[in-house]
């Protein structure tokens, strides 16, 4: 039986030899230096851009008088209270638009754990996530169609005439319409489609997602 | 046309400007520290990770984050090398199933000269591998960087407790899986003595 210093000579022994033949490069100082002054041009160039999308985020949540849930009410939401929601038939056919969530945090399907808004935007796949309460996430898959299927059906929610939606194999798509010459990408409209798990909070999908268009 | 000049020239500014701030941070000590330690580092991240090429990412993301903190810890910048060193290493832990698996049957099938070196590199140091990560990280600073019980703690982020109790499992485990190595040896010296005589 070995004892305890017999091994821990043979150890020292052991790791000696097997790193006996490994040496740094010769310019780790140099490659440390450029990695160490690109981090930090990076981290600027970051920091500039967050600080840009953050302003792009608020200025669209205030035109379109919505406040995340989780952040205090912004003093343009205070100052100017909203409108009673639209319940009417409404006059003119509905169009919907994408909210400009600037975000590009590539999430699905989970959200990343280092978020901070209650939103955000994915590139691949296409889609939105957001918070539906308290450690669980909700990713929203964004499509376009030009036509909805004939089996939708109607989706009533308060503020947001003419939806519809079907619901198959578990996961629901809601269709939100888009008039013609709103959306310079589809200029003939279409549909938005919001699809998600059947489970999923459709409402507060929707409410965060798309906006009726003025 | 002209926009994309003026970006690249604020670029290149920008730069040329975080370049001569980095070389104001980082003075001829950190050159001089890189040197130094980093063959040390290396072989520590080597002996952590099992793998040359993980061990040098690891030691220039090591050597990254002590320039981040090198006004900070220009001090004594070692322990904390060593602190990021062992904690990039047991996150940058090698796909197991890809490492051949080495047994002492292999062992005895190539065994041809006695050579007791030969033995410790096949059998002993895939034994270490072999052991968790926080067991083989006290093994490596203990009996390699020569650290003693509260400078392992350190660089572990545990108690001196659980370091001694780490390295008493792993050395059991050692014990274990060297038992088979003693018949080796035994066998080895009945070679010499019949060459011998």
């Amino acid at each position: 039986m070995r004892t305890d210093d017999d091994l821990t000579t043979l150890l020292r022994r052991g790791f000696t030899q097997a790193t006996a033949d490994l040496d740094p490069e010769a310019d780790l100082v140099r490659v440390v230096r450029r990695r160490y002054v690109r981090a930090r041009l990076r981290r600027r160039v970051v920091g500039v851009a967050v600080a840009g999308a953050a302003l792009a985020v608020g200025s669209a949540l205030a035109l379109t008088g919505r406040d995340s849930p989780n952040q205090t009410p912004s003093n343009t939401a205070l100052a100017a209270p909203r409108k009673a929601p639209v319940t009417a038939v409404p006059v003119k056919p509905a169009s919907y638009k994408l909210v400009a969530v600037k975000f590009k945090d590539s999430a699905p399907p989970d959200c990343p754990a280092n978020a901070r808004a209650p939103v955000g935007k994915s590139e691949k796949p296409s889609g939105a996530w957001f918070f539906a309460k308290e450690g669980t996430c909700v990713f929203v898959g964004i499509r376009w169609a030009d036509t909805k299927p004939a089996g939708a059906t109607p989706v009533n929610l308060e503020g947001y005439p003419g939806l519809y939606g079907t619901v198959d194999n578990g996961v629901r798509a809601i269709y939100a319409p888009v008039a013609p010459g709103t959306n310079d990408a589809h200029p003939s409209g279409g549909w938005v489609v919001l699809r998600m798990s059947a489970d999923a909070p459709q409402e507060k999908a929707v409410r965060l997602i798309v906006v009726p268009a003025k | 046309m002209r926009s994309v000049r003026d970006a690249r020239a604020t670029l290149r500014f920008e730069a040329v400007s975080l370049t001569s701030m980095g070389m104001g941070v980082l003075g001829s000590d950190f050159d001089e520290f890189v040197r130094g330690s980093s063959p040390r580092l290396l072989r520590t991240a080597y002996l952590l990770t099992g793998d040359r090429g993980h061990a040098e990412d690891v030691v220039q993301t090591a050597l990254l984050q002590v320039a981040r903190k090198w006004r900070r810890i220009r001090g004594e910048p070692a322990p904390y090398a060593r602190r990021v060193v062992v904690n990039l290493a047991k996150n940058h832990r090698p796909d197991r199933s890809r490492r051949p698996h080495e047994s002492t049957a292999t062992i005895e099938a190539c065994y041809a000269p006695p050579d007791a070196d030969v033995l410790l590199q096949h059998v002993l140091l895939p034994a270490v591998m072999d052991l968790p990560i926080r067991q083989r990280a006290v093994l490596v600073l203990r009996y390699f960087q020569d650290l003693s019980v509260e400078e392992t703690a350190d660089a572990l982020g545990c108690s001196t407790g659980t370091v001694k109790s780490q390295s008493h499992h792993a050395l059991n485990k050692l014990r274990e899986a060297l038992a088979g190595l003693a018949d080796l040896e035994e066998s080895a010296e009945l070679k010499e003595n019949e060459h011998a005589h």
